[in-house]
């Protein structure tokens, strides 16, 4: 199944055939799916029904957060199972050699380095079944990268007037080019040679607009941040994408994606006004009435961010982007399903919120001794909820098919804070500028990127370390019990960005061997 | 063609005279022997006539000790025989050991005259011919070897012969010490009569082809091995009958050995003479050996038959006629001795010593697990004795090479294994392991002592009782039943078998872990167990909890060989262990079904991959056959069992669920309830307080959960986690509507499964060599605490101190006094450390009847809300009579004096 340049121990981990697979799983493991779903939904029921009851109003500030965080969280459990149930693998349409159609292969680079963009252009210019005619979008006006694309015989595309960020630069580039099919690479995606014949089919339909792929960061094995956020990514374009596929509400992703012109012209281009300029496209799109496909079959692959910092900044772009399109989503005049499935996506970087509450609950009772829950004791408290963490856990699990993993879920856990600025930064409304990505990662400590969250654990030790020496019973005893939680999880997240020796010395490694090959 | 018929005629006419040779070489020597035998008797008759009875029993012991001193000397005579060339080195270590032996006999005189009752100058006797006897029997080895019959006769007949000259004379100027002095000046006799080391060694032929003579020199250690056992083989029967026996029985079974042990001494010399000849690859010399020894036993049977009541008189005297039925079948065991001593020379001498050594220690235990478990009379002592010494004359006397070659194959396994870091790690495991599960003891509690009370009865009433008493399978009380026999009723007697089967938890959880996993988790493993709370716990109960989880921990491991190789031996090894685990405890069938269920999946997923042979399906269905076939016999006791706990009202009044409330804090079932027993899996027993606080915590399991996100289980981590979690969730449901069910004890198994999980775990998080060190520190200093608090936390709510409540009771009892009790089950447990007391519950004791004290033992954590009524109106009753009682305490037993 694997469609790209598979060499032999290449330098490029790009070049390597890659481990992991979004294609749909057995049937048996949607029967899993389904069942575990059906038993978190009793689960769910079982906690939320002896929660929501008089009696167990405890602090009721507290008991009033405390409910609306489980709320929310299970609105994004049920919305995670609904999407997921539906996850099947769209029929392949395979489009053979057909040199008379013509496509234009956009790469947008601002300022990234020769050696990580020239794989992807030799790739883009390797691509089989069509015309392939690529443009290299450079808005950082590097001279090195003008070489690049003449030493590949690639159009070299430079702005004088840098806009709208890529959105701007892809849209400069559409009045340049006029082939019916757009295919849009970050400079670092690294395409397959059959990247159209696996996807071109799907715009056969005249009614999709977009045909998009999964993301696979191939540096995942050499570098513990890359490797978290690739398992996130796995997740997402695993049974997400597939669910939301089958759902017609798949968004366009940045890359790996291939157009209709006539689709974006229709819509004016790529939005230029928000930094997630591909979530507001595909609104944007439905909501014109195209419909969208997602090939769940890796036909490119890229590189994740390495360091810490660069992990925040992309997140940190996602969300405040998704959330300032969240209104725009809960306003948007598309069918309930698919709008639901853009303010699922959307609200998913509210989560940070829950976390923060989470964490300051031990924190309260410690010190305060109020508590959100009254009228139960341990006992009760254990039955019900134990089995909806359990559950919601498995649901991941087994859904995830393994993908997804301790670290992603720590180092997604210690990003509460950037959903917690996000949001403050919407509400203020200054979502803040379009930041590329970093593409190689930073040596040394990377504290500012975490600091937030080297705050909570120092305050969860204290207290907890203060709670300990003034009383040892159950109920303090419960409480630093989960701020140790806590602390470890939050300490796994950031434990890549405290000591730079954990990000594996496989990430300079890598940079070495990436730069050894250009 | 002419000189081929020469040639046949020569080589014919030379193998006779071999035979004529040997045969010549064995009447000889045997002759000897049957001389010396017949002075020794002249010596032992004229000494009973000579001395006073007190004086002879002096000698008898002392002739006793001798036989004794000279088991080594019967290996060394063999080695000798076998390995003449190794003896330069050998006699002057045997001379030095045998020589410092001797000194330290004297030096020790004085404690050792009392020890054995003797006088200090026939401890010094002992002394004197200590160092001559494995001399002079190296040296006889070596006069074998070197074909010097005659000097081997010299030296047989010159011991009877001091013995009658100067023992007598010197019995009858100084008494028995001068007696014991002559018969020790006759070993040095002896030893003088073989001649010089030089001499001997001058003589001595080494014609034999050299691939001969490699073999025997390699296997001359395993040959003298081979006839220590088979001395031990010979005398036995004697020691143990004198422990199973009573007085009477006891003296008659003396009465046969003696009689039958004239066969076995007859024949002695048959093997030593023919270890050379096979050695040299001699042919003739093993069927005139054979018959030789056949022809002496048949002999004496007959002699038996004919006049077995003129021998039985003539020898030990007309009181013991009852025994002349016996004395040939007695005799017919020692001519299988005999005949068994043949082969194993012959054996011996061509290489195959460790077949002889491995079947010679099968038949010795054997035999003595047939004479302590079985034989009460000595009818029955010397069919257990005589039927294993058929059989393994029978064993050795077949052609079987592959015994030989399998046991080498073992024994090189085994020392690659021995040499291996592992091993090492184990030993020093295991050594620690020991140390701790008996550092610390405690109390019996109810249960044990209702064990022991069954442990002590006949081994069928034993059976009886457990069928309409008990609700458990046999096999821990079986065990017990032996331990009881052989060692006591001492709390540490009855504990071993569970310490024994703890300890061997370790290197199974080794084993286990390294065949489930990996070798790192087996060593982390390992580590864990010895300090485990739990496992110590049951390591030091005298029931069946210990046995339960080596044996289910076993059968879990076979089955993850069946799975992952397929092999015959691992299906039969998982088979058996099913039904050990089934022998052991009901409750197996959980655990079992679960497996068996994981094994179907296992297959189906196999039979659509397409690697599915027919050959597994087939093992693996015969190994349920065989489980099946094994516990079958259990199908009737199980009916009787249930039948009877069904009258006796679903058992409510057993003691099954004593304890099971600690910690569970909330009456009834809860899921807290279930988070108890899981933290027992772990931490072990602790107070109420330690356990809600350990139970609060329990947030901390959700990290456990998350750190398992993404990592893809093998099938063997799906065994493993489905065997510890399914039967204690099944347990869970059932208990709903029976609670006691649901206790950490009934699903036992589930405690070294979770560890071998925690081990998984760690070496999973754990990368590097550091991380990995640190956790399992820091696992262990956790888990050490946890020990400490469980053995030494006398606020433990499975810690019953009847022992001390007992103790304190008897620093104040009297006569008449009476020891009351509620529930009504402790009587076993207050019997135990109370044997002389009377005992009864606390409803039948009436205060006017009673002319001492009246003390009420009362357990608290028993009672319930039926039972504790009652006792209270019981108390009241008493204080009315007696007045207001004192209270003494002891953890979890509280007594009440009433003066």
């Amino acid at each position: 199944m694997t469609r790209l340049h598979a060499v032999d121990d290449p330098v490029d981990p790009r070049l390597r055939p890659p481990r992991w697979t979004a294609e749909a799983p057995p049937a048996i493991s949607r029967v899993r799916i389904a069942l575990t779903g059906a038993l978190g939904l009793v689960a769910v029921v079982w906690y939320l029904t002896w929660l929501l009851h008089p009696e167990r109003v405890g602090h009721p500030l507290l008991f009033v957060l405390l409910v609306v965080a489980e709320l929310f969280n299970v609105a994004q459990a049920i919305g995670f199972w609904w999407t997921v149930a539906r996850g099947r693998a769209r029929p392949h349409r395979v489009r053979h050699r057909d040199d008379a159609i013509e496509v234009d292969v956009l790469i947008p680079v601002y300022g990234e380095p020769v050696e990580v963009v020239e794989p992807t252009v030799a790739a883009a210019t390797a691509l089989r079944g069509v015309r392939a005619r690529v443009a290299l979008l450079d808005d950082g006006g590097s001279a090195d990268m003008e070489a690049l694309a003449r030493r590949h015989g690639v159009r070299y595309v430079r702005r004088t007037v840098h806009s709208g960020a890529k959105a701007g630069n892809i849209n400069h580039a559409l009045g340049l080019i006029d082939a019916p099919f757009v295919a849009v690479f970050d400079c670092d995606h690294v395409p397959a040679p059959d990247f159209f014949e696996r996807t071109l089919g799907h715009l056969d339909d005249p009614e999709v607009a977009m045909v998009q792929t999964p993301q696979w960061y191939a540096n995942a094995d050499d570098n513990d941040v890359a490797d978290a956020a690739a398992a996130q990514q796995c997740l997402f374009f695993g049974p997400i994408a597939r669910g939301k596929d089958a759902r017609g509400a798949m968004f366009c992703c940045g890359t790996n994606m291939v157009f209709r012109r006539s689709a974006l012209e229709d819509v004016g281009g790529f939005p230029e006004d928000s930094v997630t300029e591909d979530f507001q496209l595909s609104l944007a799109l439905h909501e014109r009435g195209w419909r969208t496909a997602y090939v769940s079959e890796v036909l490119a692959q890229g590189l994740g961010p390495e360091d810490m910092a660069s992990y925040a900044s992309q997140q940190q772009r996602w969300a405040r982007g998704c959330l300032s399109a969240l209104p725009s989503a809960l306003r948007s005049d598309l069918p309930w399903r698919t709008r639901i499935q853009y303010v699922l996506s959307a609200s998913y970087f509210l989560t940070g919120w829950t976390v923060l509450l989470y964490m300051s609950l031990p924190l309260v009772r410690i010190l305060t001794g109020a508590q959100p829950v009254a009228g139960a004791d341990a006992d009760q408290f254990f039955t019900h909820f134990a089995p909806y963490f359990g559950l919601a856990l498995l649901m991941v699990a087994v859904t995830g098919a393994g993908a997804y993993t301790w670290r992603a879920f720590a180092v997604a856990f210690a990003s509460w804070w950037i959903h917690v600025d996000a949001t403050i930064r919407v509400v203020r409304g200054r979502p803040g500028g379009f930041v590329v990505t970093p593409k190689k990662g930073q040596d040394g400590p990377q504290l500012r990127a975490v600091w937030p969250s080297l705050v909570a654990m120092g305050a969860l030790v204290s207290v907890a370390a203060i709670g300990l020496v003034a009383d040892q019973s159950p109920g303090t005893l419960n409480n630093v019990a989960f701020a140790s939680v806590h602390v470890v999880v939050l300490g796994t997240g950031v434990r890549s960005a405290v000591r730079p020796a954990a990000r594996a010395s496989a990430a300079g490694g890598q940079r070495g061997r990436v730069e050894a090959a250009a | 063609m002419s000189s081929t018929l020469v040639d046949d005629a020569a080589s014919g006419s030379a193998r006779l005279r071999d035979l004529r040779s040997v045969g010549r070489a064995q009447a000889t020597v045997a002759g000897g022997q049957i001389l010396a035998g017949a002075g020794n008797l002249v010596f032992v008759a004229l000494a009973a006539r000579v001395l006073d009875p007190s004086g002879f029993a002096q000698v008898a012991t002392f002739v006793a000790l001798l036989a004794l001193v000279n088991l080594p000397g019967a290996g060394l005579a063999a080695a000798g025989a076998a390995g003449p060339e190794r003896s330069g080195l050998l006699a002057r270590k045997v001379a030095v050991v045998s020589t410092a032996a001797g000194l330290a006999v004297a030096l020790l005189c004085v404690p050792l005259s009392m020890v054995l009752d003797l006088p200090i100058p026939v401890v010094l006797a002992v002394a004197a011919a200590l160092p001559a006897a494995p001399v002079l029997g190296l040296r006889r080895g070596l006069a074998y070897a070197g074909g010097h019959h005659d000097a081997v006769v010299k030296s047989l007949l010159a011991e009877p012969a001091t013995r009658l000259v100067l023992g007598l004379a010197l019995g009858s100027l100084a008494g028995p010490t001068g007696a014991v002095w002559g018969v020790a000046i006759g070993g040095w006799c002896a030893l003088v009569a073989m001649g010089s080391p030089a001499s001997v060694g001058r003589h001595s032929r080494a014609d034999g082809p050299a691939s001969a003579d490699q073999r025997a020199s390699a296997g001359t250690a395993l040959t003298g091995l081979a006839f220590v056992v088979l001395a031990v083989l010979q005398h036995q029967d004697l020691v143990l009958a004198h422990r199973v026996l009573d007085g009477d029985a006891a003296g008659a079974f003396a009465a046969i050995s003696a009689i039958g042990g004239l066969v076995a001494f007859a024949t002695a010399t048959l093997p030593m003479v023919l270890l050379p000849a096979s050695r040299r690859g001699d042919v003739g010399a093993l069927p005139v050996a054979l018959a030789a020894s056949v022809g002496c036993a048949a002999a004496a049977v007959l002699l038996a038959v004919v006049a077995g009541p003129l021998l039985v008189t003539a020898i030990v005297g007309s009181r013991y006629s009852d025994i002349v039925s016996l004395v040939p079948v007695y005799m017919a065991g020692m001519g299988a001795l005999g005949v068994a001593r043949v082969v194993s020379a012959h054996r011996c001498g061509r290489g195959d010593a460790r077949a002889v050594v491995s079947v010679a220690i099968g038949v010795a235990f054997v035999q003595a697990v047939s004479i302590l478990t079985w034989a009460r009379t000595p009818g029955e002592v010397v069919a257990a004795s005589t039927l294993p010494l058929v059989a393994g004359a029978a064993v050795l006397s077949l052609p079987v090479p592959s015994l030989d070659r399998a046991g080498e194959r073992l024994l090189v396994r085994a020392r690659r294994l021995a040499a291996t870091p592992d091993a090492r790690l184990l030993v020093a495991l295991v050594v620690v392991a020991i140390a701790i599960r008996s550092a610390t003891e405690r109390s019996l509690w109810v249960d044990e002592a209702i064990s022991i009370r069954q442990a002590q009865l006949p081994f069928g009433a034993m059976l009886d009782d457990l069928r309409h008493t008990d609700v458990h399978p046999p096999l821990h009380f079986v065990v017990l039943w032996v331990s009881v026999r052989v060692l006591g009723t001492a709390e540490w007697a009855v504990r071993l078998p569970s310490l024994l089967f703890g300890v061997a938890l370790i290197p199974v959880v080794f084993g286990a872990a390294r065949e489930l996993f990996d070798r790192r988790t087996a060593r982390v493993a390992a580590i864990l167990a010895v300090p485990a709370p739990f496992l110590v716990w049951y390591s030091q109960e005298a029931r069946m909890y210990s046995l339960f989880m080596v044996i289910g921990l076993a059968g879990i491991w076979a089955q993850a060989v069946a799975m992952r190789r397929g092999s015959t031996g691992a299906y039969l090894a998982w088979a058996v262990a099913s039904a050990g685990l089934v022998w052991t405890q009901w409750f197996a069938f959980l655990p079992l079904a679960v497996q068996q269920s994981v094994m179907v999946v296992h297959l189906v997923q196999r039979h659509r991959q397409g690697d599915l042979p027919p050959a597994v399906v087939r093992r693996w269905l015969g190994s349920i056959g065989v489980t099946l076939l094994l516990v079958a016999p259990l199908a009737p006791y199980l009916a009787d069992q249930l039948a009877s706990y069904g009258e006796r009202g679903a058992g409510l009044e057993l003691p099954g669920s004593a304890g099971t409330d600690a910690s569970t804090v909330a009456e009834g079932l809860s899921v807290y309830a279930a988070l108890a027993n899981g933290l027992w899996a772990i931490a072990g027993y602790h107070s109420d307080d330690v356990m809600v606080r350990l139970g609060s915590v329990w947030p901390l399991a959700m990290l456990g959960c998350l750190l398992v996100l993404g990592r893809r289980l093998r099938f063997t981590s799906h065994l493993v986690l489905a065997v510890a979690v399914v039967p204690a969730l099944l347990l869970f449901v059932i208990a709903h509507s029976k609670r006691d069910l649901f206790e950490l004890r009934y699903f036992v198994l589930s405690a070294p499964l979770v560890l071998l999980l925690v081990a998984r775990a760690t070496t999973s998080v754990a990368r590097s060599r550091a991380a990995l060190g640190g956790l399992v520190a820091g696992l262990v200093a956790l888990s050490s605490l946890a020990l400490v608090d469980q053995q030494l936390n006398g606020t433990n709510p499975r810690l019953y101190d009847f022992r001390g409540a007992v103790g304190a009771i008897e620093s104040t009892a009297g006569e008449g006094d009476v020891i009351a009790h509620s529930p009504e089950y402790l009587d076993g447990v207050l019997h135990y450390y109370a044997p002389d007391m009377a005992t009864a519950g606390v409803a039948d004791v009436d205060p006017a009847e009673v002319e001492g004290q009246i003390y009420v033992v009362v357990t608290e954590r028993f009672l319930t809300p039926a039972t504790s009524g009652p006792l209270g109106d019981e108390l009241a009753r008493l204080t009315q009579a007696r007045g207001a009682p004192e209270r003494i305490e002891r953890p979890n037993v509280v007594v009440w004096r009433f003066s």
